[in-house]
């Protein structure tokens, strides 16, 4: 029977082991698993000589087709997707569009070089000078009167023995052949890791067959192939972060682009937009919910009784109730539709609030109900109900009477007349809902900080004569105050990996803009829309893993900081 | 400066009515006044609501899977989540011992509580769709391939993202309710004799079931209003058949299904709302709220059930 | 059952510095939400400049009693109650009565000392600047003041700035002490001043109530039979929400009238 009872204990004691080692070591893994998947999209290019192409992807193109951009033997040549190169051997360069044949943009280009080829996506050009690279570009946007520009982007140096030289097709990066039959890949965008490889056949013509693919031809015709392989970010993490000059672009750009509207440009992967995004909603979302919860909290954690704080804590609670995704969808549907009216409404309650809020408070005493006892204030919250109401009643109605009467008579009139126009889908409405959907997050954490001081504190200030405020604030609040901060910055965590708010009303455009009308796209929603359709084992889906541990550090460390405040704090609190 | 944090707590009373109200009038307004698009009275109208074959252009009828969808969702995943994670709470409450990494790990998963779920549908994709999924299906669904049957978003994999999503929130919840429990309560139970196994079982956990209960729910509730992981790992706008089957385990793990909230996502993505979309929309939206509000309030009055047997502190 | 007390009976012979009533109770009765009959009708009078401690078992309304005495009961949730409080010729249970004022008049000191995690400085001062007093001259000499009148000056004069928290208990309460002198109140209200205190210090508490009797009327609650006896001048027995009996402590305790009363102090229950 003992024996019986021991086997059954232990038996218990290791299958609970099991258990929970399983989800310890799941949920542990999971990080180590999105590490693993990341990790490919840092990995330095590389070059490899093979023997045959098969299990290399992409479609093989003829020689003839990657070879019209040799302008070392012509006069004139077309570029594929609309743009003209004019000129020869000695002369400048003219770029001109092709349907109307005007000159739009007329360069000098070194006249004394000895190679150039298309690079990247048919807007580039590598330039061989002497023993420099040359890489140059187009521009379209910058200048006035859309007139594109040509730019000199980088120049790298390399040998002068060079005898054949071919431009990527979709990247900025070329291929050469030296006379010393080295095959070399230069990387313009991280041009000091060039990829070298030495063989023992002279070279005379190199052609990029595929992105990953080169193929160089010796004299007599006999082909090599070398296996080019690089990530969309060519091995640079700093390509994520910082701006970068593409090709098409006049200047350094952060841009989120990874599926980029022709077909075969270079995806651009700055995911600077997104976290700025991301931060941009999450602190709209902190400026709305802040007061909001953090009022809630002063009042049910100092003011309330045991027994009626746990009745208004779950209703507060209930906000939770509303799932994400319903308040995206009200946010989308009924807000979002009347954006001017709804915040000229917020903009008249939010001012009145406070001036009524403090004046109800006389009325509601001044009016002598005996219940309102000096320190009985349970019941305040519903008895103020009516008074807020009527404050948010008259708020809105001042707020949207006074945009009548601005000129042009509406908010949005007047704002687009102060050339501010405010787009459908703006950060100002994600802060507001998503502001509501963090409040019940800061509420809770707060509230449980501010009630875990003894009131045994409280009492002893008002038995000196303080008023009730007076004695909350000077001796409870002080010391919850970093468990208030640690609330905020839990709340900070929940907006920033919100998804459902931000993919319905963000607008997901990719835009680095402060103006709070104007739309923003987030990490999160990036992760939620571009996830699914992303190939398994592209460097975008790798891209995206990388942005999901960045936001996933961003929480975890947000979160450990506020978990050390406030346990610091209930230490501090058990010793009083 | 006390009427401002009052009237703060009136307000958010007032925002959660405000928008519970919105849902029903409009969804009332709908189903019982307005005429468009349907012609039918109104029990017709709500059988085409709920039970008409879902409309894959742009919704309107056949809520009926959806609702189905979710409450399988949510079933399976609560089949994973109630015992790993009362488990793992035992564990770390019971059995392991106190030292710096049981800590580590303690801090670790509340820290896990608070990342996104975004975040662990990325893990689910890339780890249960691709990875799992891929190798179940080469082991037995070889002769299908190269269409995928695991290696596809499904409800197990959605099931178990979800399982991950609220394990942690499941885990904090019931070792809170552990700790709770006296430790005079478990130094009787030893001193009576009894083993580890039975002091956790027959003396700690009928203690600390009503915090077990309450974390669990709420765990089902986050999970039924939780959307962005299934953009990742399971959920479809239309499925031609319920993720149920008549044959044993009666559930097909790996079907897509449908799901009130993805509905309710997918009605963003029509380019204008077809007429009545509006209270379509408070309709998915009132449904997810009651069934999300119902668990709540279980959660809730089973939490307040164990405050109740706490004395209130004296402030003097 | 035990009768509610004459007012006229229990009036107490005043002694030769106690001639007036500080404080007059009158038919106080008082309810809690669960527990409606806390206090059953006291009356009687609380001599100026004296100590009058108030007995009886745990339970019996010590506290609440006291509360009654600068409103603190107001704190609690679902308080009823009737009768009056009269102090300075007032009533201060009446509606209309300014309790914050009320409480700088009488000073209350709780059973578990409770300074504020401020410095032993700013606890003393706490009541000082809600006062008014701001100039930082006014608040020092006061400040001083008071914790030499809380025998406590020695002992911080040299740790001002340090954390209150960092006093013994012993210190703590009578910085709590100090912390209430420092507004001058008429009347000072402790709730077992002592009762979580070592002997050391609950000897020099009382040493300190001894002191402050010249110049405060003094309430003290305490369950210590000896206590009461060596340091109260009147003795209020309360049992079950009624006050027993109150008389001279020297009375109360040789000759106790009631039954119950001589039970009490003897032991023989509570
Ligand atoms: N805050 C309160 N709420 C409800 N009942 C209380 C409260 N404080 C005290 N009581 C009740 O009032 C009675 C008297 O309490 P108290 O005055 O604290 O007694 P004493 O100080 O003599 O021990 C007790 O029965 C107690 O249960
Ligand atoms: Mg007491």
């Amino acid at each position: 029977m003992a024996n019986w009872r021991h086997f059954k204990s232990v038996s218990l004691g290791l299958l609970i082991r099991a258990a929970s080692f399983t989800v310890i070591f799941a949920l542990l893994g999971m990080v180590v698993q999105m590490m693993v998947v990341a990790a490919p999209i840092f990995a330095a290019s590389t070059l490899e000589r093979i023997d045959s192409p098969e299990g290399v992807r992409g479609a093989l193109v003829s020689r003839a087709e990657s070879q019209d951009a040799d302008l070392t033997q012509s006069t004139y040549w077309v570029s594929k997707d609309g743009w003209q190169l004019q000129g020869s051997p000695g002369n400048p360069w003219l770029w001109v569009h092709d349907q109307t044949a005007v000159p739009l943009n007329v360069r000098e280009l070194p006249s004394d070089f000895s190679i150039a080829q298309m690079v990247g996506h048919q807007r580039g050009l590598a330039v061989l000078v002497g023993n420099t690279l040359e890489h140059f570009h187009f521009s379209q946007s910058t200048s006035i009167n859309n007139v594109p520009a040509v730019e000199r982007v980088k120049t790298v140096l390399v040998g002068s023995d060079i005898v054949a030289l071919a431009g990527h097709p979709r990247l900025a990066v070329v291929a050469f052949a030296t006379s010393s039959s080295e095959i070399q890949v230069v990387d313009f965008r991280n041009p000091n890791a060039s990829l070298r490889i030495q063989v023992d056949v002279e070279i005379d013509t190199i052609v990029w067959v595929s992105p990953s693919l080169i193929r160089a031809l010796t004299p007599s015709g006999d082909a090599l192939l070398f296996v080019f392989r690089a990530t969309d970010i060519g091995g640079d993490w700093r390509r994520l972060l910082s701006p970068i000059e593409y090709e098409g672009y006049p200047s350094e750009e952060y841009l989120w682009l990874p599926l980029p509207s022709a077909q075969r440009a270079e995806p651009k992967y700055s995911v600077v937009p997104l976290i700025f995004g991301t931060l941009k909603a999450a602190l709209l979302a902190l400026l709305f919910s802040a007061p909001l919860s953090l009022g809630c909290a002063i009042y049910v954690g100092c003011f309330m009784s045991e027994a009626q704080r746990q009745r208004v804590r779950p209703a507060i609670d209930m906000l939770t109730a509303f799932p994400t995704v319903v308040l995206g969808a009200i946010g989308l549907f009924w807000l979002a539709p009347r954006f001017g009216e709804f915040l000229s409404a917020l903009i008249g309650v939010i001012a009145l609030f406070p001036i009524l809020a403090i004046l109800g408070v006389f009325v509601v005493r001044g009016l002598g109900w005996r219940w309102v006892r000096h320190d009985a204030l349970d019941d305040w919250p519903l008895r103020l109900l009516p008074l807020v109401l009527l404050v948010i009643a008259v708020g809105a109605a001042a707020g949207l009477s006074g945009a009548a009467r601005l000129p042009g008579g509406s908010l949005e009139a007047y704002l687009l007349s102060s050339g501010v126009s405010i787009s459908h889908f703006n950060s100002l409405l994600v802060g507001i809902v998503l502001g509501l959907a963090i409040t019940p997050t800061i509420f809770s954490i707060a509230e449980e900080a501010i009630h875990a001081v003894p009131r045994n504190l409280a009492a002893g200030a008002l038995a000196l004569g303080s008023t009730p405020w007076q004695g909350y604030r000077d001796v409870v609040l002080p010391l919850a105050l970093p468990g208030m901060i640690a609330a905020i910055m839990v709340g900070f965590g929940r907006a920033a990996g919100e998804t459902m708010i931000l993919v319905m009303l963000s607008g997901n455009t990719g835009i680095m803009d402060l103006s709070i009308f104007e739309g923003l796209r987030s990490v999160s929603a990036s992760l939620a829309l571009e996830l699914p359709e992303a190939p398994k084992t592209s460097s975008h889906y790798q891209v995206l893993f990388v942005m999901g541990l960045l936001l996933f550090g961003l929480t975890f460390i947000v979160n450990t900081v506020a978990e050390i405040i406030r346990a610091r704090v209930r230490m501090r609190v058990r010793g009083l | 400066m006390i009427g401002l944090s009052a009237s703060m707590v009136s307000t958010v009373l007032l925002i959660g009515s405000g928008l519970f109200i919105l849902l029903v009038a409009s969804a009332g307004d709908w189903l019982f006044l307005s005429s468009e698009p349907f012609e039918a009275g109104f029990l017709d109208r709500l059988n085409d609501v709920f039970f008409a074959k879902p409309n894959v252009e742009n919704g309107l009828t056949g809520l009926f899977p959806a609702i189905v969808g979710t409450l399988s969702l949510v079933m399976v995943m609560t089949l994973f989540v109630a015992p790993l994670g009362v488990a793992t709470a035992i564990y770390l409450s019971e059995y392991a011992r106190d030292t710096w990494y049981t800590k580590l790990i303690r801090i670790s998963i509340t820290n896990l509580a608070g990342v996104p779920a975004i975040i662990y549908g990325i893990f689910g994709l890339g780890f249960f769709v691709y990875g799992l999924g891929g190798q179940v299906d080469a082991l037995f669904y070889a002769d299908r391939l190269p269409s995928p049957t695991f290696g596809t978003p499904g409800l197990l994999w959605a099931a178990l993202t979800l399982a991950l999503v609220n394990l942690p929130v499941v885990i904090v919840a019931v070792t809170e309710g552990l700790d709770a429990v006296p430790n005079d309560l478990r130094e009787a139970s030893i001193a009576l004799g009894a083993t580890k196994s039975e002091t956790v079982f027959k003396a700690v956990m009928p203690a600390a079931l009503p915090s077990v209960f309450s974390g669990l729910i709420l765990a089902t509730a986050r999970a039924a209003g939780e959307v962005s992981p299934l953009l990742l790992v399971g959920a479809v706008k239309f499925s031609p058949s319920l993720p149920l089957s008549s044959r044993a385990p009666f559930i097909e793990f790996e079907q897509k299904f449908m799901h009130l909230g993805f509905q309710l996502f997918d009605a963003v993505l029509f380019a204008r709302l077809p007429p009545g979309g509006l209270g379509w929309v408070a309709c998915i939206a009132l449904i997810l709220v009651l069934l999300i509000g119902v668990l709540n309030v279980t959660a809730v009055s089973l939490r307040a059930a164990v405050l109740k047997r706490q004395t209130v502190e004296n402030p003097f | 059952m035990f009768e509610p007390v004459n007012e006229t009976e229990v009036r107490p012979h005043a002694g030769e510095g106690a001639s007036m009533a500080a404080v007059s109770v009158r038919h106080l009765s008082l309810g809690y939400r669960d527990n409606p009959k806390a206090l059953k009708d006291i009356s009687f009078d609380i001599p100026e400049r004296a100590v009058t401690a108030i007995i009886g078992a745990s339970g019996c309304g010590k506290s609440t009693l006291l509360r009654c005495m600068n409103r603190m009961n107001d704190l609690i949730e679902g308080v009823q109650y009737s009768g009056e409080v009269i102090l300075d010729g007032s009533n201060i249970l009446s509606p209309g009565t300014n309790v914050t004022a009320l409480r700088r008049r009488v000073g209350m000191v709780f059973q578990r000392p409770n300074p504020f995690p401020k410095t032993v400085f700013e606890n003393v001062a706490y009541g000082l600047k809600l006062s008014g007093v701001a100039s930082a001259r006014a608040q020092e000499e006061q400040v001083e003041q008071a914790l030499r009148a809380a025998a406590l000056w020695d002992e911080v004069k040299d740790r001002l700035d340090d954390s209150a928290l960092k006093l013994s208990q012993g210190q703590q309460q009578r910085l709590v002490i100090a912390r209430a002198l420092a507004l001058e109140p008429q009347v000072l209200l402790l709730d077992e001043p002592a009762s979580s205190l070592d002997p050391t210090s609950t000897f020099r508490i009382e040493e300190l109530i001894y002191e402050l009797k010249q110049s405060h009327t003094i309430i003290i609650v305490t369950h210590n039979m000896q206590q009461a006896a060596r340091v109260s001048d009147c003795t209020a027995f309360m049992h079950g929400g009624q006050l027993v009996e109150f008389g001279q402590t020297e009375t109360i305790f040789t000759f106790p009238s009631k039954r119950e009363t001589e039970d009490y102090i003897t032991g023989r229950y509570g």
